[in-house]
């Protein structure tokens, strides 16, 4: 390997062990190392799933949903917006929270901000796939139909939440406008966010408009990937991608602006 | 050798800019010790956390040639709900230092005993400060960045520090903003005074320590 090359790899590791050593930390701080920890970011989707049954089971709504299991359709449309939900949620004044790191000048804004996408991504993607599998071992759902669909529309989702979320994590220091209206807006992208129901489910005109909405592509993704042809999706990958690649010039562009201005204390 | 040239830093201040330094330059060689003298308010912390590379500059460079601690005070550098011991842990994994050697130094340093497992935010000014001079010493730079911690602590904690820190065989180098004068006589080998945004530098530590005095 010439020494050019070698020095871009060895700077990479360097980057790449700061990171881990990031979330490791951003662990320890959330969930202590007290009782499960780790383990309550994968039950908790879990744990939703179970209740939603239960309540269908008590008032008799059965547990299929349009060609769907139940289980799958509620797995399929809740981690993914949890995802979402938690990124952004987390990333709102994570640089605040988080001022002692930039004491060690190794550590840049984006690391930070990273090494907490890893940790959300690891978590719900666990979450998931071990939600689904207990599911399927108990016969109440049955495997993907179209895994490499599957794995794109999370690939979406997580590209997604994470661009968006770096944007709004980079604006927050600067403005208390944020987490204003951060709630409000995020209770509002839960029923237009496609989580809870299918394109092919609204009448041709509303389901033209909702694909506007790019949260909507990737959970048609996401839905044709694991239920197949049972269910038809409609989505434009490539308008998601271009959608992806404008939030995170502009979250990366914010970044390196409020990086220039923020006060630490 | 660290060089700091024509510094400026901004800061928003009431829909206009406020310029807390305007210019500033001044540079240290290993084993020299600056001091940085200035009234409350006058840009210290704030040309520490520049030098430290903890905020960037709105003008002007700053160049490390050598390795050089995070700025050690009585905030910062720690996470507050985390134990000392998990602080130690994140830190040397931060900078890429073998966990046992660098716990085995801070632990002996420090004497914190059972508060290595208590949250930093449990501890007193004092405690946190032992623990960022152990943690750093271990990790063993060429130049400590001091802001006025030097004040916290017990009489056995500051010999421990001059010991480690001021004396000449250390040959460690030194920047350290203070209002104890008695330790910049003693210690420093060179003053910034700052007033105003300005700064000069003066090799003569009675002339700088009359001048800050008078300011």
């Amino acid at each position: 390997m010439p020494a050019a090359e070698r020095g871009v790899a060895s700077l990479l590791a360097r980057q790449g062990a700061i990171i881990g050593a990031l979330t490791m930390r951003e662990v320890h701080v959330r969930y202590g190392r007290k009782n499960i920890g780790f383990l309550w970011i994968v039950a908790e989707p879990f744990l939703f799933t179970v209740g939603v049954i239960a309540l269908r089971t008590l008032l008799p709504m059965g547990t299929e949903s349009r060609g769907m299991p139940l289980v799958g359709f509620l797995m399929t449309g809740y981690t993914p917006f949890l995802l979402y939900r938690h990124m952004v949620g987390h990333s709102i004044h994570c640089i605040e929270h988080n001022q002692n790191v930039l004491y060690h000048r190794q550590v840049g804004f984006l690391d930070i901000f990273l090494g907490q996408y890893i940790l959300e991504t690891a978590g719900i993607v666990m979450a998931f796939a071990l939600g689904c599998t207990i599911f399927i071992v108990c016969g109440m759902l049955f495997p993907p139909k179209d895994p490499a669909l599957l794995l794109a529309g999370w690939f979406y989702a997580i590209w997604f939440s994470a661009a968006l979320a770096l944007l709004v994590g980079a604006i927050s220091p600067l403005s208390t406008l944020v987490d204003k209206l951060y709630n409000p807006l995020s209770y509002l992208s839960l029923p237009i966010s496609g989580a809870f129901y299918l394109v092919d489910w609204l009448p041709s005109s509303y389901g033209k408009l909702a694909l506007w909405v790019p949260m909507v592509n990737y959970f048609e993704m996401i839905r044709g990937g694991y239920f197949g042809g049972a269910v038809r999706v409609h989505f434009d990958s490539l308008y998601l991608t271009v959608i992806c690649l404008a939030l995170t010039f502009c979250g990366l562009a914010m970044l390196r602006y409020t990086r220039k201005n923020f006060a630490v204390r | 050798m660290i060089t700091i040239d024509r510094i400026v830093k901004d800061y928003p201040l009431r829909g206009g800019t406020h310029r807390v330094l305007d210019g500033i330059s001044a540079s240290i060689g290993r084993g020299e010790r600056l001091a940085i003298l200035g009234r409350n308010g006058a840009g210290k912390s704030t040309l520490i956390k520049l030098i430290g590379g903890v905020e960037e500059p709105s003008g002007g460079h700053v160049q490390r040639g050598m390795s050089l601690s995070w700025p050690i005070g009585f905030e910062g550098a720690f996470h507050h709900h985390l134990t000392g011991l998990d602080n130690v842990k994140f830190i040397a994994r931060l900078y890429d230092r073998p966990l046992a050697e660098i716990l085995a130094f801070t632990e002996d340093f420090a004497e914190l005993g059972v508060y290595m497992h208590m949250p930093v935010e449990t501890y007193s000014t004092g405690m946190r400060a032992r623990l960022a001079f152990g943690l750093s010493l271990a990790i063993d730079f060429d130049c400590y960045l001091i802001d006025e911690v030097i004040l916290a602590g017990d009489q056995r904690f500051h010999r421990k520090c001059q010991e480690a820190l001021f004396h000449k065989q250390s040959g460690r180098a030194l920047i350290m903003a203070s209002h104890a004068m008695g330790i910049v006589r003693e210690f420093c080998t060179h003053a910034l005074v700052l007033k105003q945004g300005r700064g000069k530098v003066f090799h003569d530590i009675d002339l700088a320590i009359q001048i800050y005095e008078a300011l």
